[in-house]
């Protein structure tokens, strides 16, 4: 187990109730993934350090041992910027020698553990115990890295997302997704209701995609990732369709959204709908959704899950059929208006006639072609090149489970 | 099944590029479902999942057409079952797959995916795993995804087609959740809905000038859409109030709404055929309703008359308790197919006519008792054809045509002077030339003893150059009207309108000129002898009968004096002849002179005009001397051998079967004579040239002979000159039949020999001794 050899001694460290400790992975620099302990905000985390002096009869003079208990934050391009936010020492040995193993308990009892751990493209939030024999010219150093997860408790407002998107005289589409916050073993579902299609779609898929903000000012980076393509329609839909989204998370490599933790980084996860048409012009629209983990409980059976989320589909899709009449009728009026909704328009979800004629003014030296609160915009070649819509979909794997 | 119309517009490149393509997508098939079997052997479930995901992959393709893709989507769901089979087996050993629903979600492809759900939803109905209603619910909303015309119709096809033994088919539901027939309803309902929508919106893909093609590609699919259908049909507990209030109307809802003419016209087909026709009869309004509402493109005609021939069929087949009386088929049908024809100008008179047939073979079917019914849609007709005059001359004879053929093939009757003159003048086209018309009717009108028609019609017509087509045409269109003329009838006891009826015929139909009248007025002429001999028979209860017999006979005379003028004598001295036949058996008064009247117009009309008379071997009967010899004078002076020969042998009936008024009726039996007029029979028929004809000749004479003798039989007459003399002629066939050439013609002289030999022979073995021994002397 990690087991440092150094200068004649062995530093082992043995964390209490180990073997039935629940484990998780995590992605190590170099892409790796390693199974840790796990551990949760306020644990007590102890344990034992053996050191074993290799061989018997020689002696090991030190200038006392210690251990800590460290959470850190690494920023990847910037390797001396190395931010602990937790920082907890006890020291094990006053300054000897040592001349046969010994072995010294430790405890760090309930420790604040306020962040996940967390191993993006940027940036990395570790736990570690490193245990820490000073000695006069070089120390002996034994780390050990444990994973922490943060429980969120399930929200109490947990509003679904709704809106209605589209091109002027092109697509209009109404999306709703059932939540705007998911745990990590949720199932989005959801549906796309189809006001106004004037395009020949080809297909249609949701996307997942992390949007990693490390570090801060002028030198942030911004890293976006897609971890999810998912089709969800196949062919051209008609005017009145409802397509159906039932996404479950679990199959996916995801982490709870965080928000500028300890100032230094953000991770924010966006549902990105993508919609495609027969000449490969991507129409899409991302909508921040909130990832949390939830306390593991007994998992209910599959059967009751899924008919809550199928029952609350249904529910939906009835939805779009009652508000059909007065989309239509929206419809008929923002087809009467031509000049384009503005983005400040665009802050209001519902169109309302009136306020498109207010509009007219200032939409004519946008390019963007907006309504509602949408970003949906044909993939313009600069467009194509952002990260996440570059790939092409054709090559899509069926390689999930 | 349903591939067996192969397109036939598709070019030969495109078929090969297709048979390549095929080809190449069978073969990732085959070897991911080798693998994905060799998977499950080992029981490694994952990736026997994976392996048929990737095969389901290949049916995203977009290149193939409708008929390569089926055959691969029959490959791809025949080997769907090995994976089937073993979740099953597995789930029933008790070794659950958790989470598996779940699980096959995380495909990243929607069409693998939904293919996947569906086998697995499936395994879980079977196993009663989780609630059998809510599975089936989702299935069907799920594959809402599926928006590509044909990809959709075919994973739909694989829910209908894999859900088929596990819908809930009971009212209430047995356990909780385990649903009930409604559930299988909505699920089918939704399906089928969702299925037309996509069938249809097939036919607005792609470019325009492949229409028809995406047409025929679409009727090539329509059993997938049909499938949904025999499935509601399949659900026992789906009784009548049910099938009206829920199944027909969102069906009927989905069609009428589609617009599509394609989609109504076959979806409303299926409808009639798959559901029992007690529905139909619970739900007629309710269809007729929505045909009437169906894009003016589909056919609803054929609709109709579809449905009203198998509620015909149902009402007269055995052990039906026929059509309930308090559903009114018939006014339900009359009133919606007037709508139809108010609702459709531009309905084809084809058409009209066609709807109305159907009608009345409701009418003739169902409510034999009802003869209004007939006639109002006779009259329905009429005023629907009265757009008739709008027609360019080939569809009014068309058109005209078609309802005469209906009328015969129904037997409709057309019982009244009016109606006769209505049907006629709706026909009129045929009846008479256009243009004609009016000189005709002014000629009928001045009609009275002789016919209007101008006797040089017949040839002298010239409304245009008469081709051979035009008169074969026009044959065929004239004997339809003269076997129509048949239809006209009163019934058995209104003989005095019948009368009334054939006058009414013959001044109509006389305009018609001598092409027509050869055609027409014969029958109208028998349906007078008809009526004669009708008048006989009731002469109890009508004294006046020979008053009224007389007249007809002097009707018929003019009639056939007319038909003599328009240089028809042969039809002419048939009718007389028959006529004379006719009288015979009247005797009303004077009728030996009416009768003579008769045959001495055929005689010199036979004397005048007839060359060449086989005619006259129909001088089978009278009772006068010098006719007989005047007959047999007049029969060898036939010009042609073969004919003189048969018409000499012939009158052999008249010195047989004769009855002079002196023998008080008895038939006077001149053996003698009978002898001599075959022996010179033979003569004339050894006299002939050819061989064939010869024997031919000879076969029919031995046939005489045989009939004479057996005729004789029991009687003291002496016929041994007879049998020796057929003797000698069998054996004179046998020398020429043994000579002849092996043809067409010899061999049905042959076979008419055989026959007759045959014949003889039962005769000798089933007969008295005496026939026997009189037949031993033929030689057999």
């Amino acid at each position: 187990f990690f087991g440092l050899v150094s200068q004649g001694a062995e530093i082992d460290i043995v964390l209490d109730g180990q073997e039935s400790r629940k484990t998780a992975e995590l992605k190590l620099e170099d892409g790796r993934k390693e199974r840790l302990p796990l551990y949760y905000d306020g644990e007590t985390v102890s344990g034992k350090v053996n050191i074993l002096v290799k061989k018997s009869g020689t002696k090991l003079e030190h200038q006392g041992i210690k251990i800590e208990f460290v959470g850190q934050i690494d920023l990847y391009f910037d390797r001396g910027n190395r931010h602990e936010f937790v920082s907890m020492v006890r020291e094990l040995a006053r300054p000897g020698i040592l001349t046969q193993g010994v072995c010294y308990g430790f405890e760090f009892v309930n420790v604040e553990k306020p962040y996940e751990s967390y191993s993006g493209a940027n940036v990395r939030l570790r736990y570690y115990l490193r245990v820490t024999v000073v000695k006069r010219l070089s120390d002996l150093v034994k780390e050990q890295d444990i994973c922490v997860h943060t429980l969120a408790q399930y929200p109490d407002l947990n509003s679904s997302i709704k809106m209605e998107v589209g091109i002027e005289d092109c697509l209009h589409i109404e999306f709703e997704y059932n939540k705007s916050k998911y745990h990590l073993k949720d199932v989005i579902v959801g549906k796309i209701f189809f006001l106004l299609v004037r395009i020949k779609i080809r297909h249609m898929e949701v996307q997942i995609i992390r949007r990693e903000l490390a570090g801060s000012g002028p030198a942030a980076l911004n890293e976006s990732e897609t971890l999810a393509k998912f089709e969800i329609m196949d062919g051209a839909p008609v005017r009145g369709e409802s397509i159906p989204i039932r996404l479950f998370l679990s199959g996916y490599d995801l982490t709870p959204s965080m928000r500028d933790v300890n100032k230094k980084f953000s991770v924010k996860y966006y549902l990105n709908l993508v919609l495609v048409d027969e000449e490969e012009r991507r129409y899409f629209k991302q909508q921040e959704i909130t990832l949390f983990r939830r306390a593991e409980k007994r998992r209910r059976p599959i059967a009751n899950s899924y008919i809550e989320q199928a029952i609350f589909h249904h529910r939906t899709a009835q939805f779009g059929q009652q508000q059909q009449p007065t989309t239509r009728a929206q419809q008929q009026q923002s087809q009467a208006t031509p000049p384009l909704t503005t983005p400040e328009d665009a802050a209001a979800a519902a169109i309302s006639p009136g306020r498109h004629g207010d509009a007219n003014n200032s939409a004519a030296d946008s390019p963007e072609l907006e309504s509602g609160s949408t970003h949906v915009s044909p993939a313009l070649p600069a467009a194509r090149s952002a990260p996440g819509i570059k790939d092409v979909l054709g090559e899509d794997d069926d390689d999930n489970y | 099944l349903f591939w067996q119309t192969r397109s036939q517009d598709m070019s030969g490149p495109v078929t090969e590029d297709q048979e390549k393509l095929l080809d190449e997508a069978l073969s990732v098939v085959k070897l991911q479902a080798f693998q994905m079997k060799r998977c499950l052997d080992k029981a490694k479930l994952m990736d026997a999942l994976k392996h048929a995901s990737n095969m389901l992959g290949e049916l995203r393709t977009s290149l193939l057409s409708p008929k390569s893709y089926y055959e691969l989507y029959m490959l791809i769901t025949d080997e769907m079952r090995h994976l089937e089979l073993y979740l099953l087996d597995e789930f029933q050993k008790g070794r659950r797959v958790q989470d598996l629903y779940e699980l096959v979600q995380y495909a990243g492809n929607i069409i693998p995916r939904l293919y996947l759900l569906i086998t697995v939803g499936v395994v879980y109905i079977k196993c009663s795993e989780i609630s059998r209603k809510d599975i089936l619910k989702d299935l069907v909303e799920m594959c809402r995804g599926v928006q590509h015309p044909l990809r959709g119709l075919f994973l739909r096809n694989y829910l209908l087609q894999c859900t088929k033994n596990v819908l809930p088919d009971c009212v209430e539901e047995e356990q909780e959740d385990s649903g009930s027939v409604s559930d299988s309803i909505d699920f089918v309902l939704l399906n089928f809905s969702e299925m037309n929508k996509l069938w249809v919106r097939m036919q607005h893909q792609g470019h325009t000038r492949e229409r028809d093609r995406r047409e025929q590609e679409r009727r090539e699919l329509k059993l997938l859409v049909g499938t949904n259908l025999v499935r509601l049909s399949q659900l026992d507990t789906i009784d009548v109030q049910r099938y009206r209030s829920v199944v027909l109307p969102a069906v009927l809802e989905q069609v009428v709404n589609c617009k599509d003419a394609l989609s109504q016209d076959y979806v409303m087909e299926c409808i009639i055929q798959v559901f029992p026709d007690e529905y139909h009869l619970a739900t007629l309004q309710d269809f007729l309703q929505a045909c009437a509402e169906l894009n003016p493109a589909v056919p609803v005609k054929n609709i109709l008359i579809s449905l009203i021939n198998r509620l015909s069929a149902f009402a007269t087949r055995d052990g039906s308790n026929g059509i309930p009386s308090d559903i009114p088929l018939f006014d339900f049908f009359s009133e919606q197919i007037a709508k139809i024809i108010e609702n459709k100008p531009d309905l084809s008179p084809e058409d009209l006519v066609s709807l109305q047939a159907a009608l009345t073979g409701l009418a003739l079917g169902v409510y034999k008792d009802r003869e209004d019914y007939v006639d109002k849609v006779l009259e329905t007709t009429n005023s629907g054809l009265d757009k008739l005059g709008r027609l360019d001359s080939p569809t009014k004879k068309s058109v005209s045509a078609y309802l005469l053929q209906n009328m015969l093939n129904n037997g409709t009757l057309v019982p009244s002077s009016e109606q006769v003159e209505q049907l006629l003048d709706l026909v009129r086209c045929l009846v008479a030339d256009p243009g004609a018309d009016a000189a005709a009717a002014a000629a009928a009108a001045t009609a009275t003893n002789s016919l209007g028609g101008d006797p040089g019609d017949g040839s002298a017509n010239g409304a245009g150059p008469d081709s051979e087509a035009d008169n074969e045409d026009l044959a065929e269109e004239q004997s339809l009207l003269g076997r129509v003329v048949h239809l006209f009838s009163t019934g058995p006891d209104l003989l005095d309108e019948q009368f009334g009826v054939l006058k009414t015929a013959r001044r109509i139909l006389a305009t018609g000129g001598g092409r027509r009248v050869k055609y027409t007025l014969p029958p109208v002429v028998y349906q007078a002898y008809q009526l004669a001999i009708r008048f006989h028979n009731r002469q109890d209860s009508d004294d006046k009968w020979r008053k009224k017999c007389r007249k007809i006979f002097e009707f018929c005379h003019s009639t056939v004096c007319g038909l003599a003028k328009c240089e028809l004598p042969n039809l002419a001295l048939r009718l007389f002849v028959d006529g004379a036949l006719v009288v015979d058996k009247i005797p009303f008064d004077q009728h030996d002179t009416v009768a003579y009247e008769f045959l001495s117009q055929a005689f010199s009309l036979y004397e005048e005009e007839i060359s060449d008379s086989k005619r006259m071997t129909c001088f089978a009967a009278e009772n006068h001397e010098p006719l007989r010899s005047q007959t047999v004078h007049a029969a060898s002076k036939l010009l042609r051998k073969p004919d003189q020969s048969r018409a000499v042998a012939a009158c052999a009936h008249l010195f047989w079967s004769g009855r002079p008024r002196e023998l008080q009726g008895a038939e006077m039996r001149d053996l003698k004579k009978v002898g001599e007029c075959l022996k010179r029979a033979g003569r004339l028929a050894s006299q002939c040239m050819d061989a064939g004809l010869q024997a031919q000749l000879y076969t029919e004479l031995v046939n005489y002979y045989l009939y004479f003798v057996l005729q004789s039989a029991g009687s003291n007459l002496d016929v041994s000159q007879l049998s020796s003399t057929a003797g000698q002629l069998l054996a004179k066939i046998r020398e020429i039949l043994s000579g002849l050439e092996p043809s067409a013609d010899s061999e049905h002289i042959h076979k008419h020999f055989e026959a007759t030999v045959e014949f003889a022979r039962s005769q000798s073995a089933s007969g008295d001794a005496t026939i026997a021994g009189l037949l031993a002397q033929l030689e057999l």
